[in-house]
């Protein structure tokens, strides 16, 4: 077991201290080593607020109040910022969904990279580590690898910022890869590239990988075990052949019906909703 | 077909940028769109697709006069829309609406949802201002907003409402031709589900042409009737929806179709 949150709890508040909402509510799962674990919902369902939670990122006035999150046994909620530090971009990684926003526009991709190392990888000498970079450009498929290291972001596409990202999360050899819709942005030729990059790496290293999205033909592709989650609390939770298949949760149901899927609902026919008079909640949850 | 039958013809159209590179070199010729040809016929849905920066949006800027075509011709019921009249053009902008992308910059934020939906109707036509409210009112009901909610604010509706209120301003004038400019690619699953439900009713009710630009093959396979595929401003494949997902020709459209990932 990589990781296992119990009865996760982050919620955020007003002016006064009250409550104001609780984003994520008594979420609890578990990612085995070198699988795929994927959180699905719709914008503000709390599946965002789950893995900033889990790498100890909620800023105020949001705060975690419950729970635990256990890497490897070691509970990261009780972890000072100090050791929070060396376990993130080391232990588990984060990609973020927009990759123009999430690079300094005003370094080159191979110094941002070489960060990374600097700092967790303080036995490297400078020429090493430029090695390890112009490697990780390789591994990751990136065109011309040794011409890359002195480009500025902007110089690069959409699927190659991506692709830095990806670098530069995979530069510790990370046990946890936190995905946050990684392909949300990216045309679909180059999500399945993408897409495939995670796959082939997670088969070569080992790597765990929670991936958050909306989009649940990616979660088909992607995933071993299935979240969903809904007003910020986790409705069915399920294998991804068990929760395709044989949906339960009633949110499911309407979130499967409610996208045209080419072959299985008919053409120009109307599509089921999600009913925003339902409250979703009053149904028990389905976890398998 | 009939010629009758006919909304939009296109021909060669084409669409350059040149990109100014310094003043001591040459600048720089972009093809946004290269030379192509199609129709729309009445009361179909006719769905652009590509990936980001093939054309498609370009194309959807000339049909609406929002771009001038560098060369090539466009043909509305017939007539060459570049010898249009003042008069023409004005008759033009009201049958020819359009749905933008993103419901949260398209809409003016200091404006009321009503003032929003009136504007057309004050610019293009003649009616009294009671005449006007009512009218307002009427397609607010008809595209799924309430009543009370004329004197509010975007900023106040969530994506999928906005979107509402963009459909309805498109509609206000009783237009012939809608076009859809990723209409809900910014909007969540289900939400998306609602307002294809909408331009599916709206289409059987007011006898509307959509020509409806996405990148998303699954939405497009369930709206439309023929399919344009675009790469780098060409059109590489033109057929209908049956045969593009059964048989596709163009090497692009095969890779585009492996490439989504199916639940």
């Amino acid at each position: 077991m990589l990781l296992e949150v119990k009865n996760l709890k982050t919620q955020f508040f007003n002016d006064v201290g009250d409550i104001a909402c609780t984003c994520v509510n008594e979420t609890s799962f578990e990612i085995q080593k070198g699988k795929t674990v994927c959180i699905v919902g719709e914008s503000g369902s709390g599946k965002s607020m789950t893995s900033l939670s889990i790498m100890g990122l909620v800023e105020e006035p949001g705060r975690v109040t419950g729970g635990e999150v256990l890497f490897e046994g070691k509970d990261l909620l009780k972890q000072n910022e100090t050791s929070m530090r060396s376990i993130r971009g080391k232990d588990i990684a984060m990609i973020f969904q927009e990759p123009m926003t999430s690079l300094n526009p005003s370094y080159t991709v191979g110094y941002q990279i070489d960060e990374v190392l600097r700092l967790h990888k303080k036995e490297l000498n400078k020429t090493q580590r430029k090695q390890k970079v112009i490697e990780l450009f390789e591994l990751v498929g990136m065109p011309l690898p040794a011409d890359k290291y002195n480009e500025y972001p902007f110089k690069l596409s959409g699927g190659q910022r991506q692709r830095v990202m990806i670098a530069m999360a995979m530069a510790c050899e990370p046990k946890l890869l936190i995905a946050d819709e990684p392909t949300t942005a990216l045309d679909v030729t180059i999500q399945a590239q993408v897409l495939e990059l995670m796959n082939e790496l997670q088969a070569k290293k080992g790597t765990s990988i929670l991936f958050i999205t909306h989009d649940l033909g990616v979660v088909a592709q992607m995933a071993d075990e299935v979240i969903v989650m809904y007003k910020g609390n986790v409705v069915e939770q399920a294998s991804v052949e068990d929760l395709f298949e044989n949906p339960r949760h009633p949110y499911t149901k309407a979130l499967l019906n409610s996208i045209p899927r080419p072959g299985k609902v008919k053409r120009k026919s109307r599509l089921d909703t999600v009913d925003e008079n339902i409250n979703y909640l009053d149904f028990p949850k389905e976890i398998r | 077909m009939s010629k009758q039958d006919v909304v939009f013809e296109i021909k060669d159209l084409e669409k350059t940028y040149t990109i100014s590179r310094g003043l001591f070199k040459d600048p720089q010729v972009i093809k946004a769109v290269n030379k192509i040809n199609f129709e729309v016929f009445h009361g179909e849905t006719y769905a652009i697709v590509g990936e980001s920066g093939c054309g498609k949006s370009t194309t959807a800027k000339m049909l609406l006069n929002i771009e001038e075509p560098t060369a090539g011709k466009i043909f509305f019921r017939g007539k060459d829309i570049s010898t249009f009249t003042q008069q023409e053009w004005k008759e033009y902008r009201k049958k020819v609406q359009i749905i933008f992308q993103d419901p949260y910059s398209s809409l003016n934020p200091r404006w009321t949802v009503g003032e929003i939906i009136a504007e057309p109707l004050k610019l293009n036509t003649n009616l009294s201002k009671k005449e006007i409210v009512s009218k307002v009112y009427e397609i607010m009901k008809r595209v799924g907003l309430e009543h009370d909610w004329y004197d509010r604010y975007p900023h106040q509706f969530s994506g999928g409402q906005r979107q509402r209120i963009g459909i309805a301003r498109a509609l206000v004038l009783n237009p012939e031709v809608i076009v859809c400019d990723e209409p809900v690619s910014a909007l969540d699953v289900s939400i998306q589900a609602q307002v294809l439900n909408l331009l599916l009713d709206l289409q059987e009710e007011f006898d509307l042409t959509y020509v409806f630009i996405s990148h998303d093959l699954g939405v497009v396979e369930h709206i439309s009737d023929r399919i344009m595929v675009m790469y780098f401003g060409d059109v590489v494949e033109l057929s209908s929806v049956d045969e593009l997902f059964e048989n596709p020709k163009a090497e692009y459209t095969k890779k585009l179709l492996s490439a989504i990932p199916t639940v």
